[in-house]
């Protein structure tokens, strides 16, 4: 069976605004600082977080978080 | 849960995805076919009226992740529900068997005339591309509505170096922000040199070659005039799908506190309609809500207890900016009397403002961040703490 594919949290803190939204959608992999920033707790996503890890993606209001999608290593 | 089963997620947009999302995320193994209408991989739309319309933010920044696992159909529109069958009738397709079925087929933006001509909307990615080249040639931009995506549109036409005009029947915001903040982001308007005009009574669009460009009153004298004019005068659930199907629609397919329609049968975001305990409907197409009831429902929908569920115990988050205003909001809108200023001061427009609950037992106040950085959950807990004090 192939690997399945593993992807990368991250966040443009050029575009995070502090909503924390992604906090709310995925408090598994990401909490806010005291200054509302998001700090990632689990940057290399397990392929059963990637459910979780698009909802925060999909949560933010400016698009400020990213998964880059690579080939997990063998 | 059962391996073979198949989901049918009818919409494909913010709650569409986000139910999509969630069904996998609590563990759900089967199939699931997300269904869209529009031609376009699903999108975030609260940058369209702003980020997108100026041109500031590249089209593709819209675009949501792409959901593994999930089958995505796009450009076809569900046209019927046959619940005796548990079949989902497509347009111009073989119709789709499901075993559970999630109804977020959404809204669109409501027009103020009939027949064929067609209005300056925005609700699409497509209706705001079109928009950003009309702007474009234009220079006298009218704005029918004076709500959120109004004052949106309005600011951003502004920003562009266009002269707008406003037109609502009420004084635009004061309905959802109050009095203050309403009133802030007048004065803000005023100084980016827009127009409102408050004008009661039902305004209609008039067209010059096809081209929106006037708005005139119920009795046909002319309100305003412009080179285009954009129509943001709220949304109308799309939910025509279910009419026949025994589905209960009122103002929007109804749910239960748990987004429950039927059995088998869950619903989300903008094209639902809670019913509260005291029996009433009520439809709140917002973000904050898209996202929280599409959990809800996908838990429902697996059997699965909803954590909290979309009863009114979190406070819901709102945000919206126009002229240099960016302001969010958690609790009941609209906030009624006077706030307390937390922090910051309104006079320098960098404030942190809360608001008691007023009358009904809520639960919770009305908080406000104005140009004042501040998190969804932060301000929801201000809204809640208002209440003790």
């Amino acid at each position: 069976m192939e690997q399945r594919e593993t992807g990368r949290l991250s966040v443009d803190m050029g575009r995070c605004e502090g909503y924390g939204m992604c906090q709310q959608a995925a408090p598994e992999l990401l909490h806010l600082n005291d200054d509302d920033e998001p700090v990632i707790d689990v940057a290399e996503i397990p392929p059963t977080q990637k459910p979780l890890a698009d909802a925060a993606v999909r949560a933010c209001p400016v698009a400020a978080l990213n998964i880059s999608t690579t080939s997990a290593p063998a | 849960m059962t391996a073979r089963r198949h989901i049918v997620v009818a919409g494909a947009s913010q709650a569409g995805c986000a139910c999509a999302a969630a069904l996998r995320g609590f563990g759900f193994d089967g199939e699931i076919t997300l269904l869209g209408d529009e031609s376009h991989r699903p999108y975030t739309r609260p940058p369209l009226s702003k980020g997108v319309l100026v041109g500031a933010e590249p089209d593709h920044s819209v675009f949501l992740p792409v959901l593994d696992d999930v089958s995505m159909l796009g450009g076809v529109a569900a046209v019927g529900l046959d619940r005796s069958k548990n079949v989902v009738e497509l347009a111009g397709r073989e119709s789709l068997h499901y075993d559970g079925l999630v109804i977020a087929t959404g809204a669109r933006a409501r027009r103020l005339t009939h027949g064929g001509h067609s209005e300056l909307t925005v609700r699409t990615l497509d209706d705001a591309l079109d928009l950003r080249q009309r702007m474009d040639g234009a220079q006298e931009v009218v704005v029918a509505g004076g709500g959120f995506l109004g004052m949106e549109v309005a600011s951003s036409a502004a920003s562009l170096g266009k002269s707008v005009t406003v037109v609502d029947g009420v004084s635009p915001l004061a309905g959802r922000l109050g009095s203050l903040l309403s009133g802030m982001v007048l004065t803000a308007a005023a100084e980016h040199g827009v127009r409102v005009r408050v004008v009661p009574g039902g305004v209609t669009v008039g067209f010059s070659d096809g081209t929106p460009d006037r708005l005139l009153s119920t009795d046909g004298s002319l309100l305003a005039e412009g080179d285009i004019v954009v129509t943001a005068v709220g949304d109308v659930p799309n939910m025509e799908w279910l009419h026949g199907s025994g589905v209960d629609l009122d103002g929007g397919v109804v749910v239960d506190d748990e987004c429950r329609v039927a059995p088998d049968i869950v619903g989300a975001g903008d094209v639902v309609s809670v019913r509260r305990a005291d029996g009433h409907c009520v439809r709140s197409p917002h973000w904050s809500n898209a996202l929280s009831q599409a959990r809800t429902a996908a838990a429902t929908l697996l059997g699965l207890k909803p954590d909290g569920g979309v009863a009114a115990t979190t406070p819901p988050f709102f945000w919206t900016e126009a002229f240099g205003l960016k302001i969010r909001l958690a609790g009941h809108l609209p906030p009624v009397g006077e706030p307390t200023v937390i922090d910051g001061s309104i006079a320098d427009r960098r404030v942190l403002l809360a608001w008691r609950a007023s009358g009904q037992t809520h639960g919770f106040g009305t908080a406000a961040a104005v140009n004042y950085p501040m998190s969804a959950p932060k301000l929801a807990k201000i809204a809640q703490q208002v209440l003790a004090h």
